[in-house]
């Protein structure tokens, strides 16, 4: 190897706080920890305790998928790595430092904590495979990727094994959702809340929040959902780690959560108001995970303060309007797939409007443009649902 | 004639190099027979299209005449071919038609028959037309099979080659304990699907140019030394 190691993006982030990649990345490892801890204490040593299990493998399959997942997807990196790289890459130790710098365990373990907890394992490794493949050796490896590459994986399993995906693995008649310490819940039509809500005609807290428990169910994670991101508590736990470490921009998921529960606010009018309508919204599904963990992710997320605050905004619109008006139940990882695609332009415009202090007078009108088809759809977000 | 003939499969593929007439393939490439269907309507059409605009363009006075309204005289003469080519599959094989849908008369506004028309067939005699015509249809064919392949064999399982001859491989899918990923179904699919076949005839292209460049390296460093021999011997 070369004297100086020359790696990918985000460097100038990293420049700023006085960190290198790897501390960032091994932050956002202890950040995990939390919801890491949390799944397996749900999913595996409550199953245990409450002897509701068929089989030792099936009460331990959470923990083999959180294994094996992030192991999957570094196998599969290093062998891109091999195929792609192999003109620069002569010995084996090459190899190794290169698959060191990509991180190639972070798309797995996110892929799995944002899906069903008793996937098929075949399905779980396909959808890694193509969101490293696809979603970040394509673009060229860490740094370079303008997608998020766990949730391309997981937008691919969504759009290929839709009824596979809502199938459990061990018993055909149980959602893949329902850990087995959760067997109170069969009765539902839904999986989770918030299938379970959008299959209501009528809304009414009693419908939607009482099935699952009360609101502290919701913060503390008790219920039915995927692996890492039902519990609040175990989320923030993690947040407030990575915001004293400065990890990540602690704005992006505050506003990201606020414009959703505001917007909800204005949604649950309709259904009788009360706060209890935008606290449902915000505490259920992947919003906290995904505002926390994925909206700020460093590769993929505007560079600016401006930037960033623009796109966790419209982060919030775009979900509500998933949500709601499309037929989408979760909507957190579709808002964040759309958004990245904008994430060049918001760059393009906020990185010059940080350098110069203002935009020629040809851009002005664009970016003018641009700013009132946000405002259109952020009204029409309010106004019609 | 024989490189005018293989130009279409390879060279000048007009999918995976030329990059025209996308729509189709990334529309209706959800089975063989869908793929084999479109490419006999597109042979048929670009044939006769590459035929009758070079014979018009073989007469000289004819060829001054239409010159200003070129383009819309080779549409007259593309959309009368079409025309035929879906009164024909309406009446005859209404299946195919029906998949097929409106992709059929859309052959009207694929690229590669006009690109055709106005860059070869308006230039060249009548049967250096046709030979192109056939080339480039084929190649068009013989892409969309390869794309319909990988669709259909990964989206449904299955490889229908036409009406009954049709291989159901959901067997052996169920017998691995896996199921056809519906993705390559879906227009994404297909998008990846091009992508991925583009990637790898620009990785085998590459490869071949590399070569070429060594070759070249090698020849010209044995001129420098048998120049070299050559001087030491008349000293």
């Amino acid at each position: 190897m070369e004297k100086y190691l020359v790696t990918n993006a985000p460097y100038l982030r990293s420049a700023d706080n006085g960190q290198t990649t790897g501390i960032i990345m091994r932050d956002l490892f202890i950040g995990l920890c939390p919801v890491i801890l949390f799944s397996i204490y749900q999913n595996v040593i409550r199953v245990f305790t409450l002897h509701t299990y068929s089989s030792v493998l099936e009460a331990i399959y959470p923990l083999i998928t959180l294994i094996v997942a992030p192991l999957f997807s570094l196998l599969v990196e290093t062998l891109c790595l091999f195929i792609m790289k192999r003109k620069e890459i002569h010995s084996f130790t090459d190899l190794l430092i290169e698959a060191k710098n990509g991180f190639g365990a972070f798309p797995g373990l996110f892929i799995v904590l944002i899906s069903p907890v008793y996937l098929k394992m075949w399905v779980l490794l396909l959808s890694i495979a193509v969101g490293v493949v696809v979603g970040k050796m394509l673009f060229g490896g860490f740094g370079q990727n303008i997608f998020n590459p766990a949730i391309i994986g997981r937008a691919f399993m969504a759009f290929s094994f839709s009824s596979l995906m809502s199938k459990n693995c061990f018993n055909e008649n149980v959602s893949s959702y329902l850990s087995t310490g959760n067997t109170l819940y069969d009765a539902l039509a839904g999986a989770t809340p918030l299938t379970n809500y959008s299959t209501l005609t009528d809304i009414k807290f009693s419908t939607v929040v009482s099935p699952f428990g009360n609101m502290w169910t919701y913060l503390f994670g008790t219920y039915p959902g995927a692996l890492g991101e039902t519990s609040v508590i175990a989320i923030l736990i993690g947040f407030i780690y990575l915001t004293l470490r400065r990890t990540i921009d602690y704005k992006v998921p505050l506003i990201y959560i606020a414009t959703v529960f505001v917007t909800t606010f204005f949604a649950g009018l309709k259904y009788g108001g009360g706060i209890w309508y935008p606290t449902f919204q915000i505490l259920t599904g992947g919003l906290f995970f995904g505002a926390v963990y994925m909206a700020t992710e460093p590769v993929t997320s505007p560079k600016t303060d401006l930037g960033r605050a623009m796109n966790a905004l419209m982060l919030g619109v775009l979900t509500v309007l998933f949500r709601l008006i499309g037929n989408n139940p979760e909507g957190v990882a579709t808002a964040i797939v759309t958004m990245n695609i904008f994430g060049l332009l918001i760059n393009k415009y906020c990185v010059k409007m940080r350098v110069d202090g203002k935009l020629t007078k040809n851009e002005l009108p664009q970016l003018i443009i641009y700013i009132v088809i946000f405002l259109v759809i952020f009204v029409y977000d309010i106004v019609m649902i | 004639m024989k490189e005018n003939f293989l130009k279409g499969f390879f060279k000048e593929n007009p999918l995976f190099v030329l990059l025209l007439g996308t729509c189709p393939a990334l529309a209706v490439t959800t089975s063989i027979e869908n793929a084999l269907g479109m490419g006999i309507a597109f042979t048929f059409v670009l044939v006769l299209s590459n035929a009758l605009i070079a014979l018009i363009n073989s007469f000289k006075k004819l060829k001054e005449l239409i010159a200003p309204v070129r383009i819309a005289v080779y549409i007259v003469i593309i959309a009368s071919l079409v025309t035929i080519v879906e009164m024909l599959m309406e009446a005859y094989l209404p299946a195919l038609y029906d998949s097929l849908g409106v992709f059929v008369s859309l052959i009207v506004v694929n690229c590669i028959v006009l690109g055709r028309a106005e860059a070869y067939a308006s230039k060249h005699t009548v049967k250096e037309s046709i030979v192109d015509g056939v080339s480039m249809a084929l190649g068009y064919t013989m892409a969309l099979i390869i794309i319909s392949f990988a669709r259909e064999l990964l989206g449904s399982g299955t490889i229908t080659i036409w009406g009954k001859a049709k291989l159901d491989l959901t067997g052996v899918y169920s017998a691995l304990g896996i199921e056809p990923i519906s993705f390559f179904t879906s227009s994404a699919g297909a998008f990846l699907v091009l992508g991925i076949i583009l990637g790898i005839m620009q990785a085998i292209k590459n490869h071949k140019e590399e070569k070429n460049k060594e070759i070249a390296k090698q020849e010209s460093i044995n001129k420098v030394q048998t120049a070299k021999q050559v001087k030491e011997e008349i000293k």
